[in-house]
């Protein structure tokens, strides 16, 4: 007879071993004893990430107050106008003066 | 018994009565798998727990292509021959761990058999025949462990391997001339 064969039929074992005492304890004490680890990294990461927006909203908010400086500064520049003024009345009315006695009996 | 969708919900509510419940069917298997690997208790146990971590880690990404036991086998046999191939190399650095005999020829060494299940007065032949599979390539050790001790078919073999029935069939016809090669060239006929 094949003595491989003969060999497998010889050695005769257990096909299902006994699991080694308290072997399901230890796996489970294993993976839940872990646990606290994980969240403790998913409480850095939150900081870190309410850190950044902070600092990308004062960023933002600053980046603004220059934008507002710069354009009310364009708009002092842009508020000179020219005024073709042809006579004594457009000239009063351009520039706002009220007729009044006073002022044409000095003139005339 | 639960069906895998069950088990798959248990794991991930985090309960540990359902892991509990989880481990207490499938750690056997499990640890016997690994066991008749590697064939030491201690280093089957160690595997055993590591399987066990992986699957709880990994039950998010587990997308139900393959059943649920197909999935821990193959976890269970690739943490398996990785910690083989760790003992290998460790065992491949010690100066006493090949030698040669007169003709330069590599000699079997018997090696010690923590195998809790083989009786004391086979301990010879049980370290012959697993020294005889401790040198089988590590894909043929596989299959041959799976079928001869796990008493898988050929089908389930070559789902958790991933590869087709007819490799399976393969592997064990080369697994099975190598190791009568082996015992040929120990002269085993002429022990018994």
């Amino acid at each position: 007879m094949d003595p491989l064969d003969n060999l497998l039929n010889s050695v005769e074992y257990k096909r299902r071993e006994p699991l080694p005492e308290g072997f399901e304890g230890r796996v489970l004490d294993k993976w839940f004893n872990q646990q606290p680890i994980k969240k403790k990294d998913y409480t850095v990461f939150a900081y870190a990430a309410a850190a950044c927006l902070v600092a990308f909203t004062c960023i933002n908010i600053l980046s603004l107050n220059v934008l507002n400086q710069s354009t009310s500064n364009d708009v002092s520049a842009n508020s000179h106008t020219t005024i073709q003024i042809s006579s004594e009345t457009e000239f009063a009315e351009a520039y706002g003066f009220v007729e009044t006695a006073s002022y044409y009996t000095l003139n005339k | 018994m639960k069906i895998d969708a069950e088990y798959i919900a248990g794991l991930k509510s985090s309960d540990r009565k359902s892991y509990a419940e989880f481990v207490g069917v499938f750690a056997s298997r499990i640890y016997n798998i690994a066991l008749n690997i590697l064939q030491n208790k201690e280093e089957a146990e160690e595997v055993a727990q590591d399987v066990f971590m992986k699957i709880f880690q990994s039950i998010e990404s587990f997308d139900g292509s393959c059943s649920l036991k197909t999935w821990i086998y193959r976890i269970t046999v690739n943490k398996s021959l990785d910690a083989l191939r760790a003992k290998k190399r460790k065992a491949s650095l010690s100066v006493f761990s090949n030698f040669f005999n007169e003709e330069g020829e590599e000699k079997i060494v018997a090696i010690e058999v923590n195998h809790p299940g083989i009786q004391l007065e086979q301990q010879e032949e049980a370290e012959i025949l697993f020294s005889a599979i401790d040198k089988l390539p590590e894909r043929q050790k596989t299959v041959f462990v799976l079928y001869q001790f796990e008493d898988m078919s050929y089908k389930e073999i070559a789902t958790t391997l991933e590869i087709s029935a007819s490799a399976v069939d393969s592997l064990m016809s080369r697994a099975k001339k190598q190791l009568r090669e082996y015992l040929t060239t120990l002269s085993y006929g002429s022990i018994r």
